[in-house]
Formats: C-alpha cells, sequence, structure tokens
C-alpha cells in the first residue's frame, strides 16, 4: 500500500494505492473518488454493537466501507471539514479525537471508550474517545493544521484542538488556573498531558467557528 | 531569547512563540492552543477597570471600559502555540513607533509594548466595524491575523479601503469614513456602503476576505433560530 497525501494541510486528500488483494477501511462519505475495479464492502466495524456505541457515543459513522482491490487500483478520501490529514503508521495503541478518524488498515481495532464523567462534561467534546489499537496504517483528519508534539513531562492543550494522542500519555481535564483566571482568561478547559509521547493538534477547532456563525443565523418568525 | 515562528501558512496559520526563562509574550483571550506546562498564562487588563474584584471586572468588560488579554509568562525555557478562530494569515510586524489594529485581528505582542482600546468615534459605529481599535505603542513585535490572506501596502498619498477589510495601520496614515462613489444612492447599491479614505505616508495591512459579509452569506442559508 502506498498513501500519498495531496492539497497539505488546508485541502488535504489522500490517495491510497492497493496492490492486488489489499484493502482500506474509511468512515462512511470520506470516499472522493476510486478506480473501477474495486470491491466495497459496508459493514458493522467489530459487530453491530461496537458499530451502534461508536456512531451514537462516539459521534463516527455507523457504517463503515472498506475498499478492496482484486486487481490493483487507487482510492481517493477526503474528511468532511477543509483541513489536514496524516498518516500514522500504527504498531501499538492511540487514542483519537472522536472526529479524528479517517481512514486505517481493517486489521486495526477500534474501540469507543468511556472517558470518565469528570473528563467528559469538562472538556466540551463528549465523554467517549476513540482507541485504535494494531498494526497497519491510520489516516486520522482536522480541521485545521496538524502539528505533533513531543511530550517529555507535561503539556496543556486546549480542549478543541486535541487530534490524538499516544496511549503512553496521562490526561486529565483542568481549569487553566484559579476560577478568576479561567473565566477572565477565555481558555476555560484544557488538557494536561504527562508523560513520555506524542500529541497531535490541530490550529483550529470547529466549535468555536459554529458558535461564531451562529448569531448570522435568521430569527425564528411567528410564520415560520 | 523570544523567538516567534508562523506555521501552516495561510491558510490554518499558527503562531509559535518560544520563550527562555523570565521571558513574557502576551496573547490575545481564547487564542491559546497548546503550551509547554512552565509556560502561565494570567489575565491581564488593556485600560483601567473602574471597580476591583471579579464581578467588577466582568462588569467593565461588558461595559467596554476595557478588554482582557492573556500574558504568557515562562519559568524556565517553553512555548506557547496561538492561533485564531477563522480559517487566514498570520503575519509578524515590527513596530517602528506605533500600529492601530482593528481588535479581531489582534493576536499577541511582546510584553514591553503598550496597548490601548482606542475609540474610533461615530465613525467607526456607522461603518459597521468595531468600535475600538487597539493601539500598540513602543519596540517590538506585533502579531495580527487576517480572514484570508494578508496584504502589505506602503502608502504615499490617499488609498480607500472597504472598512471590513483593514486590519492595521500605522498612526501617521490618516483616515475618514466616506461613501463608495460620489452618490449615497451609489454607495448603497453598490454593494461597497462605507469606506475608508486613507491619507499620508505609511504601512497598512488588508486582509482578502470581509468576515461580516462571510458570516451573513452562511447566516442567510441556514436554518432559523429560535432565539
Amino acid at each position: 500500500m502506498n498513501i500519498e497525501i495531496i492539497g497539505k494541510p488546508d485541502f488535504s486528500l489522500a490517495k491510497v494505492l492497493l496492490i492486488s488483494g489489499e484493502s482500506i477501511s474509511a468512515e462512511s462519505g470520506a470516499m472522493v473518488a476510486m478506480s473501477s475495479g474495486i470491491e466495497i464492502d459496508t459493514g458493522m466495524r467489530g459487530g453491530i454493537f461496537e458499530a451502534a456505541k461508536r456512531s451514537l457515543l462516539g459521534g463516527e459513522s455507523f457504517f463503515m466501507n472498506t475498499f478492496t482491490a482484486r486487481n490493483g487500483g487507487m482510492v481517493l478520501l477526503a474528511p468532511g471539514a477543509p483541513g489536514d490529514i496524516i498518516n500514522l503508521p500504527l504498531n501499538g495503541e492511540i487514542f483519537v479525537q472522536k472526529d479524528g478518524y479517517l481512514a486505517g488498515s481493517p486489521s486495526i481495532k477500534i474501540e469507543t471508550k468511556f472517558q470518565g464523567l469528570g473528563k467528559g462534561l469538562l472538556s466540551g467534546e463528549g465523554f467517549f474517545i476513540l482507541k485504535c489499537s494494531g498494526s497497519g496504517v491510520l489516516l486520522l483528519s482536522s480541521y485545521g493544521a496538524i502539528e505533533e508534539i513531543e511530550v517529555n513531562g507535561e503539556y496543556i492543550v486546549d480542549t478543541g484542538h486535541i487530534v490524538a494522542f499516544d496511549s503512553t500519555l496521562n490526561y486529565s481535564v483542568e481549569k487553566l488556573g484559579n476560577w478568576k483566571a479561567t473565566i477572565l482568561s477565555g481558555e476555560f478547559f484544557v488538557c494536561r498531558f504527562s508523560g513520555h509521547g506524542k500529541v497531535y493538534i490541530q490550529s483550529r477547532a470547529v466549535r468555536p467557528f459554529a458558535h461564531w456563525i451562529h448569531p448570522f443565523r435568521r430569527v425564528k418568525s411567528k410564520n415560520d | 531569547m523570544r523567538k516567534i515562528s508562523i506555521l501552516h501558512k495561510p491558510a490554518y496559520a499558527m503562531a509559535r512563540i518560544e520563550l527562555s526563562q523570565g521571558e513574557s509574550f502576551l496573547v490575545e483571550a481564547g487564542s491559546m492552543v497548546s503550551k509547554s506546562a512552565e509556560v502561565s498564562l494570567t489575565p491581564q487588563k488593556v485600560k483601567r477597570a473602574r471597580s476591583g474584584g471579579l464581578l467588577g471586572a466582568v462588569k467593565s468588560m461588558l461595559s467596554g471600559e476595557f478588554f482582557l488579554i492573556n500574558k504568557a509568562y515562562s519559568n524556565l525555557n517553553g512555548h506557547i502555540l496561538v492561533a485564531p478562530t477563522q480559517i487566514g494569515d498570520i503575519i509578524e510586524h515590527t513596530l517602528k513607533g506605533g500600529l492601530i489594529i482593528q481588535s479581531g485581528s489582534f493576536l499577541g505582542c511582546d510584553d514591553e509594548i503598550s496597548l490601548d482600546g482606542e475609540w474610533q468615534g461615530a465613525r467607526s459605529f456607522f461603518a459597521g466595524e468595531s468600535l475600538f481599535m487597539m493601539h500598540a505603542r513602543g519596540q517590538g513585535s506585533v502579531l495580527m491575523n487576517s480572514f484570508g490572506a494578508i496584504d502589505a501596502l506602503d502608502l504615499d498619498g490617499e488609498f480607500i479601503v472597504d472598512t471590513g477589510h483593514i486590519v492595521a495601520f500605522e498612526p501617521s496614515l490618516s483616515y475618514s469614513i466616506t461613501k463608495f462613489g460620489s452618490s449615497w444612492l451609489g454607495a448603497f447599491f453598490s454593494g461597497e456602503g462605507l469606506v475608508a479614505r486613507f491619507s499620508g505616508k505609511g504601512r497598512l495591512y488588508t486582509q482578502s476576505h470581509n468576515l461580516n459579509a462571510f458570516g451573513k452569506f452562511v447566516g442567510s442559508l441556514l436554518p432559523p433560530r429560535s432565539s
């Protein structure tokens, strides 16, 4: 399998070249184009229970498409939002923010993990996170450009800017400082990582953008 | 030694500010993406508040007497990453005296720089833009973000800019708000509305896109909100 990512970081598109017999799984809706000889298998990865959990709780698609090239071919994949894609060859496990998974080897296991009540409530990013494990290719996507940070000790990230992080890292969600500083700084809750490993962050967050656009909507009138 | 690098230009630009022990840098409230644990963020007031305490601070903030920015201070060597909410570029400007910045375009500056919220008077109110501009004075670097691409123009004479496209300008330039074209009817139907007429000699930064126009365009396509 050969993966080339073009249009980085603003409008990334992954060109996945498959040789005979190879396959790649992708989030439903991620396919942009593909060679005609490719077989598509739409299924619920990990069975109906895991698929339901992933879609209801993890915010990922219920169905996943697996593309298999019987005689070689190409699949073009892109996420819904304009942004970056990174190719992370996985050998072990990594935690991925719920919208971050784009595609990966079918052998990679994707589980929906409960982050804990406190982390879920405070982060504003939901109670669940995806845990990807196994070995193979893994493509992650973001809104904004992705920056890789090597953590050695402690590191602080705004909760809306996390894409993924190594499972070797511990994390907690906390206020930025005391209450006054938290309210006045405009930063609210942050994620404190500790240990050794990598954190992948995105240079924009989609939620603040959605909040910004909201007041531009027309106000509902009685006739609507 | 404080070092600024701008990553992922132009659409998803993000600024990385490396600080040595004891150094500090001012950043826009809410702009932090991530930081080393050694870097602390403390809210700072720009303009004086009338009353003390948290409630007083919030009240004054709402009434526009001052606004808050964060001071990033490094106890050891560390860094902070900052980015604006919107898609667009970031530019570093080295101050030569002063710079007047449209408040939404301010992203950060060296701690030695003094900042004031400057009332732009009725002219900016009628232009539909923010009432305050930030006036940066002193020596050092200022970081600005733009909606879209950013363009630097060194003016000598007169120049006209749509008010929604102003990022910043040097105070050596004077400006007045005027209608686009010669008649009010034309100004209304041209879609340009009010423009700023700059004159003098100095640097002007403009952005390729108008944030308010984009908001109105997308907002009109969304289902109505209940409140």
